[in-house]
């Protein structure tokens, strides 16, 4: 039985940063490469885990972020010749002013709502980047510089890149989390009228909230966009990966900071080394997995590890659900 | 009980469509008082409070507090100034501790905690004057009716507001219950704070109040001391209908 209280799992953590740490000294390319991925979807899920997680905002279109991102360091790179870092940074300013910009409209939506029209705003910017040929290759996409460098160097550079950015943003989460914030985006996600008849600003603290997602989201659109050196609207706006996104957060346990990383771990690592063989069952096989989630682990793996892992209380879970 | 009233009311009105749920509505709060809102069910109590506090947009007429103009406001700027209130139906955070949902009145409200070691002593305080100490790391949701009742409670009275808006935080309970959470009342209002409770049940009420003020319909129908109250035959009416009350006036002019 495993508990999140112990000693032993701050070892068990300490021990993890370690490994990733060293990670590329002992490992192939192609499993660097792996690690990256998973650790760009932990940065993504977290991205939404703010928003969504412990704010109750189903940000169904979180992809603009992703996406505009992207954007912003290709057209600076591509157009202005400017270096990757800087250009990096204005992704995370382009995320938060965007997530302002729009969230203080759609945040008064609740519920339904307001995951639709976030759905609506995703698209709208899609068609938008699909048509903007002049300035980003419209819907032909955008083709970056590759960063110098052998092959092998530039895949443990984005490694630690990523890798950085995880524990940065990770750590603002649980330091979030432990404080006014994070109690004030919890007590939104719980009751929206109580927490404001409780002095809670609402409509700031959710849109602060999403400008937080909006930053984690587009920096990781931003070196998404490096890594890969291409990208065309139809990938980086795709709400398929929003989808995946949420059920990482279900599998690892929405509203919790540890929850997004093991959620990509399991997501991504049965993704990769499982259905890359069934190709085409691919979304047949992530759709099993969310009713397998809902049914069975709905308030994940993170909640499961505290109750301890039995199947008693799996069941008492269901049981609890269904009351 | 101060000379000035620190909060009032003029023309206050909600409407849901051709529904007048409260119908211009005058009604001043002392400072130090407990002042009593009762009425039927459906006369228009709760909205009543949801308008003064913000959860409901009010309709026409205008609200002031200490001097200044609360017409409008949002809950949240409402609750800074000083006016927090409890909810009929309780709304705890769930998934939070009974201590955390407490710190949340400590970390907003009035007198806002910027750290979170303080919001939680606060909160310590607070759940121990509620008497619901023990309960402190204990999910709410775990937590039973009289609990979820002295948490909601715990809740306002940890904003640390000049004037506690009460909504039937005695419905549900046993009258072993009722006795203890209206001495708890009085001795929050001793220690300074002004309150303002409605209640469906007149009998616990009644006790409590210095002044009472009786909604029908939307509508304020008698305002007066308790002793008042009870002798008025529009309330009597109200409550028990209008046949009955005739009935009563009837014997006692026998």
């Amino acid at each position: 039985m495993i508990r999140l209280q112990d000693h032993t799992y701050k070892v068990f953590l300490l021990v993890a940063f370690f490994l990733c740490a060293i990670f590329p000294a002992i490992a192939s390319g192609f499993w660097i490469r792996l690690l990256s991925g998973i650790f760009l979807y932990a940065v993504l899920a977290q991205g939404l885990n703010i928003i969504a997680g412990f704010t109750g905002y189903a940000a169904f279109g979180n992809m603009i972020f992703f996406g505009l991102g992207g954007y912003t360091v290709g057209i600076l790179m591509v157009k202005t010749g400017s270096p990757f870092l800087p250009s990096l940074v204005a992704a995370g300013i382009v995320g938060i002013i965007v997530a302002i910009l729009i969230g203080m409209p759609l945040l008064r939506l609740r519920g339904h709502y307001f995951a639709l029209a976030s759905l609506g705003a995703a698209e709208a910017v899609r068609q938008i980047m699909d048509n903007l040929t002049d300035l980003c290759g419209g819907a032909m996409g955008l083709t970056l510089p590759q960063m110098a460098g052998k092959p092998g160097q530039v895949n443990t550079t984005f490694y630690y890149l990523i890798f950085s950015l995880l524990i940065i943003f990770f750590a603002a989460t649980y330091y979030l989390s432990k404080n006014r914030l994070g109690y004030a985006l919890k007590a939104i996600k719980a009751n929206e009228e109580a927490a404001d008849a409780m002095g809670i600003n609402t409509t700031l603290y959710k849109i602060v909230a999403w400008a937080i997602s909006g930053l984690f989201t587009a920096v990781a659109g931003g070196i998404y966009a490096y890594w890969f050196t291409f990208i065309e609207p139809a990938t980086v706006f795709d709400v398929v990966v929003v989808v995946k996104l949420f059920v990482i957060l279900l599998l690892g346990g929405a509203g919790t900071v540890m929850g997004p990383l093991y959620g990509a771990f399991i997501f991504e690592g049965i993704s990769e080394i499982v259905w890359s063989r069934f190709l085409n069952l691919h979304m047949g096989i992530l759709g099993i997995l969310v009713i397998f989630i809902v049914f069975f682990i709905p308030n994940g793996l993170i909640d499961m590890a505290r109750r301890g892992f039995r199947l008693k209380t799996i069941l008492d879970t269901i049981r609890e659900e269904k009351v | 009980m101060t000379q000035e009233p620190i909060l009032t009311g003029k023309n206050v009105s909600k409407y849901f469509g051709a529904l007048r749920a409260v119908d211009n509505i005058d009604f001043s709060v002392y400072g130090g008082e407990i002042l009593g809102i009762i009425g039927p069910n459906g006369a228009g109590k709760t909205t009543l409070l949801s308008v003064i506090n913000g959860t409901l947009p009010i309709s026409r007429g205008r609200i002031f507090f200490r001097g200044q103009e609360v017409t409008g406001l949002k809950p949240f700027r409402i609750a800074e100034l000083g006016i927090s209130r409890t909810f009929q139906i309780v709304k705890p955070f769930p998934g939070m501790t009974a201590l955390e949902n407490v710190a949340i009145g400590a970390l907003f409200g009035r007198h806002q905690e910027k750290k979170m070691s303080r919001a939680m002593e606060r909160a310590a305080e607070t759940i121990k004057q509620v008497k619901l100490e023990g309960k402190e790391n204990i999910l709410v949701e775990k937590l039973n009716v009289s609990e979820r009742k002295r948490l909601e409670l715990a809740r306002a009275l940890t904003q640390d507001p000049d004037i506690l808006l009460l909504d039937e935080v005695m419905a549900g309970l046993t009258s072993r219950e009722i006795e203890d959470i209206m001495a708890l009342i009085q001795e929050v209002n001793r220690a300074g704070t002004t309150i303002m409770v409605i209640e469906h049940v007149m009998k616990a009420i009644m006790g409590i109040s210095n002044r009472i003020i009786v909604l029908h319909h939307g509508q304020k129908i008698a305002e007066g001391t308790p002793a008042e109250i009870t002798e008025n035959q529009q309330v009597v009416a109200a409550y028990l209908g209008p046949r009955y009350s005739k009935r009563v006036e009837e014997r006692s002019h026998a």
